[in-house]
């Protein structure tokens, strides 16, 4: 067998080439020596990237406490908003019970109300007198239990010699029995007419307050006893009064005059009231009174006793018959039936009296409004006789209310008596308020 | 003075005191109103301050400057319901009102304090107030009659109707801010 002479250069070219590569290879390889340093470069560098991932290991730890603290700390944050609030709200409730009330005293149901009325009356009287000064007081005990009380000053001073006078006219204890029943005890108006016990100024037309109501009924009336009143339906309510009565022994059976005012007031004989009220609708009222008294000489003894009778009817009337105008109409009859020997004589065992008031008032804007009126009124202390004892006065004028609880007067008065020598045609100005 | 005594004594014994004057005119709860308002009572109210503007407002409404720094109400969605209380003569008179839709859907007198004119609790006066609603010069949209010597309770309800209004519209008006934006 014989080789070719390409093959044989062929095989020679590759076993010196291999050589040649082995011979380069061995010369690029690190000693010993340079591999050890990079063993230990590498080692210094795996130790640096120990060292960084055990640094970041403990900042994580570090965040997360951080963190829990932070957490920690909203939590007591909101507890203390929580409690700031809660401090925020009692602030505020003892804020709103300052600002509804007023911080009149230490007591929130403590509540003062009062009333002023000033006169000018012109003609023959030509006077001027600031007629009352009343002072509410009122305490609310609890829901059920309340007091009322009013106090007047009349013509500014009072005291021996002097024309004033010091009143305490209302004085006495509510207490609910049921949701449509009350009683009242104490010092009370009576539960007779529309202005005995309703006579703030803005309540009414006119500056002097009406003479039937006045020496008819009379108005203010004031005695003291037990009263029940309450609804007996939507539009109906009653008034039942047990109280002390008039006491009229030398006055002649003058009703007025008999009142006793309950100062040190003799009750040998006790007087009963009721009334009945019908609230058509709203804003028109129809009211009766009955009374009755065994004696109002308030004697013991009985051929001396003189019984009595009130009887009094009532309409009170107040109608929107536009958006700022409203109508007005009162109208009142009363009439007293004394059953005396001694009083016929007088002819006073009838006392009577009525008038009516139609009225028309506009509504300015929120606050002011005016009113005009006219009344007819006729009274008769003497009614039971054949003499001439007739009372007529015919008034106009006009109410201003530059607030609905301030009111200016002027109204003008026309007198037509019996007796001609009483009569004063007169202008009268009043100023009244109430709060 | 016995006879007298004895008649009172019988009167008070005798006296139809259970009688109610109609089951309707039964005094109401302050809850039972909120309760009776809404098919399901808001478990907390709304509080309204009565800051700035709103002060001012009020202070027209009431023609006073003392009242209340907060107003609270409950609410579901156009239904507010308000209870205020309001001097008439010398006591506060508490009163709900429900408002919807910027109209008064009920007003109730919840407690009366004073000696007179306690019709006003009854429906036959309280029914003026419904679908009344604030004019532009924040007075009532019809006028509303009173009680013959129950002047200034009636007064009273006249302004607790206005200011239970105005809250309700600024209350609504708040709410509708965000959406505006």
């Amino acid at each position: 067998m014989t080789r070719s002479p390409l093959m044989t250069t062929c095989s020679i070219f590759a076993f010196s080439l291999s050589l040649s590569i082995c011979g380069a290879v061995a010369q690029e390889m690190p000693s010993q020596k340079e591999m050890w340093e990079m063993i230990l470069s590498q080692q210094a560098q795996i130790e640096k990237l120990e060292q960084i991932i055990g640094a970041n290991n403990n900042s994580l730890s570090e965040a997360r406490k951080n963190m829990a603290e932070t957490q920690k700390d909203m939590a007591e944050t909101q507890k203390k908003v929580a409690k700031t609030e809660q401090k925020i709200e009692a602030t505020g409730d003892v804020l709103d019970h300052i600002m509804s009330t007023g911080a009149t005293g230490s007591q929130s149901t403590t509540s003062i109300g009062g009333y002023l009325d000033l006169h000018y009356n012109g003609g023959k009287a030509d006077l001027i007198d600031l007629h009352r000064f009343v002072i509410f007081l009122s305490h609310e005990f609890n829901e059920k239990i309340r007091f009322f009380s009013e106090l007047e000053i009349e013509h500014t001073i009072a005291g021996e010699g002097q024309v004033g006078d010091v009143k305490l006219e209302q004085a006495f204890l509510e207490m609910d029995i049921s949701e449509n029943h009350r009683a009242g005890i104490g010092l009370q108006l009576v539960p007779i007419g529309i202005l005995n016990e309703i006579h703030e100024p803005p309540t009414f037309y006119g500056v002097e307050r009406n003479n039937v109501e006045r020496n008819i009924i009379p108005t203010t009336w004031w005695e003291a006893g037990i009263k029940l009143s309450g609804n007996l339906s939507q539009k109906i309510t009653y008034d039942l009064m047990m109280h002390s009565g008039l006491d009229t022994t030398g006055t002649g059976y003058k009703i007025r005059s008999g009142r006793q005012k309950v100062a040190l007031a003799p009750w040998k004989n006790t007087a009963f009231t009721a009334r009945a009220k019908w609230q058509a609708a709203p804003g028109i009222a129809f009211a009766t009174s009955f009374q009755y008294q065994s004696d109002i000489t308030q004697s013991s003894l009985a051929d001396e006793k003189a019984s009595a009778t009130l009887f009094e009817v009532n309409a009170n009337i107040t109608r929107a018959v536009t958006q700022n105008g409203h109508i007005g109409l009162r109208a009142l009859f009363a009439q007293w039936n004394v059953n005396a020997l001694s009083a016929e004589i007088l002819g006073r065992d009838k006392q009577r009296g009525w008038y009516v008031e139609p009225a028309y008032k506009i509504t300015l804007d929120d606050e002011r409004a005016v009113g005009i009126f006219a009344r007819y009124s006729q009274w008769d202390n003497e009614a039971g006789d054949n003499i001439d004892s007739l009372y007529q006065q015919t008034a106009f004028g006009l109410n201003y209310w530059p607030h609905e609880n301030v009111v200016l007067k002027v109204d003008y008065q026309i007198d037509s008596f019996a007796n001609n020598a009483q009569e004063d045609n007169r202008i009268n100005l009043g100023m009244g308020l109430q709060f | 003075m016995y006879l007298p005594i004895t008649l009172l004594l019988s009167l008070l014994l005798f006296f139809p005191f259970h009688l109610r004057a109609n089951e309707q005119t039964e005094y109401l709860s302050t809850d039972t109103y909120i309760s009776a308002a809404f098919v399901q009572k808001p478990a907390t109210p709304g509080i309204l301050w009565a800051t700035g503007d709103i002060r001012t407002d009020i202070a027209t409404i009431l023609r006073r400057k003392k009242f209340p720094l907060r107003y609270r109400y409950y609410r579901q969605g156009n239904r507010t319901v308000w209870i205020l209380n309001e001097i008439g003569k010398v006591m506060p008179i508490t009163t709900g009102v429900t408002i919807e839709d910027r109209k008064i859907i009920d007003l109730t007198v919840l407690i009366y304090r004073e000696s007179h004119g306690s019709e006003i609790r009854f429906p036959a006066y309280s029914n003026q107030f419904n679908n009344v609603e604030l004019t532009k010069k924040r007075r009532l949209s019809k006028p509303i009659n009173g009680i013959s010597g129950a002047t200034l309770s009636t007064n009273a309800m006249k302004k607790v109707s206005r200011l239970a209004l105005y809250l309700h519209k600024i209350v609504m008006e708040e709410d509708a801010q965000p959406a505006q934006k």
